[in-house]
């Protein structure tokens, strides 16, 4: 634990505390984006996520070739896999029962929502789920690999950034023109959408340019697994493999180590994503607070809710692990980088997004007609 | 004219506008008519963007106001 890693943390925790306070002034629910699209064949907040990509994706762009960024790839994405498949179509289930993401989990359980309490416990329990089968799902892994190569420029070459930002950038014009990315809401203090969709492509910037590693999360929740596990069941910690490993161990062109797991360890994921998981939850509970509207166990939901809420954490943060990421990793910063896995985590993200759909719609609301 | 309380306050989402809509329905034609509203009471922010968005698509007016902690969003038949 030297200097820089220190001060790459309070960057980050400084990070993540606007980005909690934004997510909860806009109400930025990435799981509503996705599902509304099948609940209501509408959703108005994808094209502000659209736009949230495509200036990740300028961003990240210019920073490569202003040469702000060291790692390229980043050391925390990997080949894509079968995993892959199935922990995004898992992923999209447990998001819609959840009622919310793994960052949306965050920002609502600081401003003291208790179905995002229960969640994120789920998240939790599930990341130490996963650490008990962790060697089936690895072998999964390393033997359907589809390809080696982890950025879609590896495989073809950097010619399709300037043509892609080019085209989203005409696109997004007409729908600013057009008026179609504001959203009309009453929200006291509400900040519109697109202006936090900017400003997370930006915190990424920073965030991947302290880090070398661009936005993640999903990984601190099996760390808070790790640490407790290890508290309360010492030695059923060591015994399990999952905890051992790191997710990546690179050199940075400037000398430094760069590596880290989900064990219980002060490792570079500990600095990149610990600090964000905390940002998040404080920025929400500032925000929430100042506006007089952080009520925390004034209303419980519905049980049936509850428990769809804990189970969808669950399913969270077992398919997190499977897949390697969420969709912090994959699509806030995959995306914009033409990940591989990013792109099969989107495909699949949607079909299990209609299932979870279903599922709320029809057993935890039992609205069918 | 009748005030339908639905108080959804602590509700995960969808539920918030499924429920107010399933509740709408129910009550349609005494709303149309102007015999009843339909105050929704909830505190989540985006209720009060997909709430007043689904309504006047539907043809009834909205009316949105902050109380102690949270929103009461009043839908009547249009003005």
């Amino acid at each position: 634990m030297n200097e820089a890693f220190i001060q790459t943390g309070i960057i980050i925790l400084l990070s993540g505390t606007l980005l909690g306070f934004l997510f909860h002034r806009s109400d930025y629910c990435m799981a509503g984006m996705f599902r509304d699209l099948f609940l209501f064949k509408s959703s108005p907040l994808l094209r502000v996520f659209f736009v949230q990509v495509f200036v990740t994706m300028l961003l990240f762009y210019l920073a490569r070739h202003a040469g702000l960024i060291k790692l390229y790839p980043p050391p925390n994405l990997r080949e894509a896999s079968v995993a892959t498949l199935m922990g995004g179509f898992i992923f999209g289930t447990g998001m819609v029962l959840a009622g919310g993401c793994v960052i949306g989990t965050l920002y609502k359980m600081g401003a003291g929502s208790s179905g995002a309490i229960a969640s994120f416990l789920g998240l939790v329990i599930g990341s130490s789920l996963y650490a008990e089968i962790y060697p089936l799902f690895n072998k999964l892994h390393r033997n359907t690999i589809f390809t080696n190569d982890i950025l879609l420029g590896q495989a073809y070459g950097d010619g399709f950034f300037m043509p892609l930002i080019l085209l989203s950038g005409v696109l997004i014009y007409q729908w600013s023109k057009k008026g179609r990315l504001y959203q009309k809401a009453y929200a006291d203090g509400y900040i519109q959408p697109v202006r936090t969709a900017v400003f997370i492509a930006l915190i990424n910037l920073i965030i991947y340019i302290s880090s070398g590693t661009p936005m993640a999360i999903s990984t601190a929740y099996a760390k808070v697994a790790a640490f407790i596990e290890r508290f309360l069941a010492p030695s059923h910690y060591e015994s399990l493999e999952f905890f051992k490993r790191l997710s990546y161990s690179v050199k940075s062109p400037d000398g430094d180590i760069i590596s880290g797991g989900p064990g219980a360890e002060i490792d570079h994921v500990f600095t990149a994503e610990m600090p964000l998981l905390a940002g998040v939850i404080l920025g929400s509970f500032i925000s929430s607070l100042s506006l007089g509207e952080f009520r925390p166990f004034k209303k419980l939901p519905p049980l049936p809710q509850l428990v769809s809420a804990f189970i969808g954490g669950v399913l969270l943060g077992f398919s997190s692990r499977m897949a390697g990421g969420c969709n912090v990793k994959f699509l806030m910063s995959g995306l914009p980088l033409l990940s591989i896995q990013g792109i099969i985590f989107l495909v699949v993200l949607l079909p299990g997004t209609y299932a979870g759909t279903w599922i709320f719609k029809n057993l935890v609301l039992k609205l069918r007609r | 004219m009748d005030n339908l309380v639905l108080d959804i306050r602590g509700q995960i989402c969808p539920a918030c506008l499924l429920i107010s809509l399933k509740e709408l329905n129910n009550n349609r034609s005494r709303i149309k008519n102007g015999e009843a509203s339909l105050v929704v009471l909830t505190d989540h922010r985006d209720a009060t963007r997909t709430i007043p968005n689904a309504v006047t698509a539907m043809g009834y007016s909205v009316n949105v106001e902050k109380r102690e902690g949270y929103y009461e969003i009043t839908i009547k038949k249009e003005k």
